[in-house]
């Protein structure tokens, strides 16, 4: 069964980069949305199975928006793209409900690592 | 890092360390080959410094770290513990201590002092191994990984009672892999799935340095929960870059295991470095994450204050549905009776602190006043588990030492003197507390030279307290019990005489004051006992409520033994004095009214019957006569104001249930008053009988 992931980030560029990386093989993509808000409305639309989602995004933020999809699914599978020295930030968007992180500059086996450790579990 | 809560705790800590110091070192000095004794002290020493490192008292650091530099060698056994290195450890405490207790009051401590007792630690040094003692380098901080598990007393305690709960304990092991960038971040993942399965009671490092990710390559965790093993090692495992997470259940006995032993080789103190190893045994008992808090003693203060005004208004709706009739309010006034009892207790029981709180000062005590006597006294303890209430055991503390002094001082003999006597020239002190029913008993026996009653006899009438007719009346018993009058003796001609003095009368004076009893027993040649009972509470007590003319007095039940309607046949006179005979026993019978010096008026209701409580004072039986007994019930006892303080007879006040106010009575004083002053006239009486000479007095 495909694996349907939706990515969150302000930069297309960024997003473009990650959905290199991760959509292959059993994952597709579910949706894109360049903010929280966005992220928000995309996700009760298209109910992923994993979401990407980056830290600091105009109109609302990463964590602000991983506390409202946990309040609608408390299943919700996010993982956090975060940049060096975001550690605090990170550690908030977990105690909210992300699953784990990965950090940019992107290493493709430990995003890899991070979401079959994610959907396993 | 100053901040108030962490420093209340490292005080208290800082004091419980420095009494098991003190406690320890007399243990050693007595014995030096108490090897658990000496590893206590290191460890405590050690544990100092690296509390007062992370609170950042520099002069406190330096010289628990100088002491534990000068103890090294003779925990390894390559250095014998001199009698000066005692004397100067203990000057070494006593500077702890006041750092201590200035710490209370300010943030800071100055360095006075602490020049003076590293040099004296120097010299002690030198004394043993020369070269070698040079101080080892102080460790700044300590950084853990590698750490050896230690537990407070306190914390295998409540990690025991967890086990006994159901819930087991497990050390976990966590190492991240060497590349990881978030360290922090998996940490805290890995804390955050360990909460969601149990309670972190202990972790080196610290859980906030943890999560600051200060460590080197992982952590321990030692976790309370319901969980598996398996089940640890997968939470920890699940998460990504965690190279290995071993899991050990701990059993008890694992807690119990002190620290030292397993480091001591090459801990590095003695080579002249301070490997981390040494340092971190610290994981400092603030890291206790237990849910366990400390709450300010004030506060279960008003707690208690509350269940008290609580028990008196529910008193008061009781009273008004009895007298009303109502009903209706039977079932739900039961049922709140059943629930202030409960709260009662439970608040109680969160008061209660084991006697060891005051005990633990003692050995130190003991031994200096004997040092400075030249008298070799052991102090033995027992009992210091039994629990009373805070207020209860602050009072106690007074007499004690009193008491303590004085068995010390004018109860142990010389050694040369208790080698005359064929007694071994080391006197024995013991200090016992034991629970009975509502009371706590301590007693304070001393195997000396006991009270001579005659020298007694002869110090009052000079004294002039008694007259040489009354001394002679007396009983031994009586007149070693004059010891405790106030103004019996002063602090010069207390060792002249062969007893007691100094001290004493202030003993009993504080014993009463809170509801206790005052005994002493003492055998001449042989020692001195003296028994103090203490109330578990002072809060809320069990008394009956009687009525002696319009006014209603409560009488805590403890002091009763029972109460009884006599007949007049069952009465007696027995040398003016009225009695009553009961199964066989004459009691002497004083009427409530005479005690309180009340106006007199009628005697028992018109069958003649009247209502007597049996109460023990001192070790006889006493008859008290009552006009009514109203009823028993629970009372608060509010203590008396200032002013009022002073009168005897009366140890509170409680507010019945109408919203009168109703004095307690303190029965045992208001008994000894009445006898000492019929006593008095009867004295005087006779000496007028004496110049007719009645050969019959």
């Amino acid at each position: 069964m495909a694996i349907k992931v939706m990515f969150v980030d302000d930069s297309s560029f960024m997003r473009t980069i990650l959905k290199g990386i991760i959509l292959r093989d059993s994952f597709e993509l579910a949706g894109e949305a360049a903010n929280g808000k966005e992220a928000i409305e995309l996700y009760q639309k298209v109910q992923p199975d994993i979401v990407t989602m980056d830290i600091i995004m105009p109109e609302m933020n990463g964590i602000d928006a991983v506390k409202q999809i946990r309040a609608m699914d408390p299943n919700a599978k996010i993982i956090m793209v975060s940049a060096m020295g975001q550690q605090g930030m990170v550690i908030d968007a977990i105690q909210a409900g992300a699953r784990d992180f990965i950090i940019k500059p992107f290493q493709p086996p430990r995003i890899h690592e991070a979401l079959r450790r994610v959907i396993g579990n | 890092m100053n901040s108030g809560e962490y420093k209340e705790i490292f005080l208290t800590e800082a004091r419980e360390y420095l009494s098991n110091l003190n406690n320890s070192l007399v243990l050693l000095e007595k014995d030096p080959s108490q090897v658990e004794a000496i590893r206590e002290i290191f460890r405590a020493a050690h544990t100092l410094k690296g509390m007062s490192a992370t609170m950042g008292y520099d002069p406190m650091v330096r010289l628990t770290h100088q002491m534990e530099a000068v103890l090294e060698p003779i925990r390894s056994g390559t250095q014998s513990l001199s009698t000066r290195l005692v004397d100067i450890l203990f000057v070494c405490l006593d500077q702890l201590s006041k750092w201590v207790d200035v710490l209370a009051n300010q943030d800071f401590i100055e360095e006075e002092g602490l020049q003076s007792a590293l040099q004296l630690l120097a010299s002690a040094g030198q004394e043993g191994n020369g070269p070698g003692m040079a101080p080892a380098p102080v460790p700044v901080s300590p950084t853990a990984s590698q750490a050896f598990l230690s537990f407070s007393e306190n914390e295998r305690e409540v990690l025991i009672q967890a086990t006994r709960g159901g819930l087991a304990i497990y050390k976990i092991a966590v190492e991240l892999s060497p590349d990881c960038v978030f360290k922090e971040v998996r940490a805290f993942m890995i804390l955050k799935n360990m909460n969601e399965r149990g309670e972190i009671a202990k972790s080196i490092p610290a859980p906030e340095e943890i999560e600051k990710g200060h460590f080197s390559k992982g952590f321990i965790l030692v976790v309370v929960t319901d969980s598996t093993a398996e089940q640890l090692r997968q939470a920890a495992g699940s998460v990504a870059e965690v190279a290995m997470a071993e899991v050990e259940n701990l059993k008890p006995e694992d807690l119990a295991t002190p620290p030292v032993t397993e480091q001591g080789e090459g801990s590095g103190m003695a080579q002249g470095g301070s490997k981390a190893s040494a340092s971190t045994m610290v994981a400092d008992d603030r890291h206790f994450a237990l849910p366990t808090i400390r709450v300010h003693t004030s506060k279960l203060d008003k707690l208690m204050a509350l269940v008290q005004e609580l028990v008196i208004s529910k008193i008061r709706f009781e009273q008004v549905a009895n007298t009303k009739a109502l009903r209706e309010l039977s079932d739900p006034l039961s049922q709140l009776h059943h629930i202030t009892d409960e709260l009662q207790d439970e608040i109680m029981k969160v008061r209660l602190m084991p006697v060891k709180q005051i005990f633990d000062r003692f050995p130190r005590m003991v031994r200096d006043l004997a040092r400075n006597l030249n008298k070799q006294v052991d102090l033995e303890m027992d009992g210091a588990e039994v629990e009373l209430d805070r207020t209860v055991l602050e009072e106690m503390s007074e007499p004690l030492v009193h008491l303590l002094r004085n068995a010390v001082d004018h109860g142990i003999e010389d050694p040369e003197a208790r080698a005359r006597e064929g007694k071994d020239p080391y006197g024995t002190i013991r200090l016992q507390a034991k629970r009975e029913k509502s009371q706590v008993i301590i007693s304070i026996s001393d195997d000396g030279r006991g009270i001579d009653p005659d020298v007694v006899r002869q110090k009052a009438v000079d004294k002039g307290l008694v007259t040489p007719d009354e001394t002679a009346k007396m009983t031994d018993e009586e007149a070693i019990r004059l010891i405790s009058l106030p103004g019996f003796s002063t602090v010069d001609s207390a060792t002249e005489i062969s007893g007691r003095g100094v001290g004493v009368d202030v003993a009993k004076t504080k014993v009463e004051a809170v509801g206790g009893v005052f005994r002493i027993q003492s055998k001449k040649g042989q020692g001195t006992t003296f028994i103090l009972r203490f109330p578990l509470t002072l809060a809320i007590i069990k008394a009956l409520l009687v009525r002696c003319k319009a006014e209603v007095f409560a009488i805590p039940v403890v002091n009763i033994i029972e109460t009884v309607d006599v007949t007049p046949a069952e009465k007696r006179t027995i040398q003016q004095q009225e009695a009553i005979l009961l199964r066989e026993e004459v009691i002497p019978l004083y009427p409530l009214q005479e005690l309180l010096e009340m106006p007199d008026t009628e005697t028992g209701d018109a069958s003649g019957l009247e209502t007597v409580l049996i109460t023990e004072v001192g070790e006889s039986r006493v008859a008290l006569r009552v006009d009514e007994v109203v009823g028993q019930q629970e009372i608060a006892i509010k203590p008396l104001d200032r002013l009022l303080k002073g009168i005897r007879g009366f140890s509170g006040a409680t507010i019945l249930g109408s919203g009168k106010i109703a004095l307690i009575l303190d029965v045992n004083s208001l008994v000894e008053d009445l006898k000492d002053k019929r006593f008095q006239a009867e004295r005087s009486l006779m000496e007028k009988d004496d110049t007719h000479a009645d050969p019959h007095s």
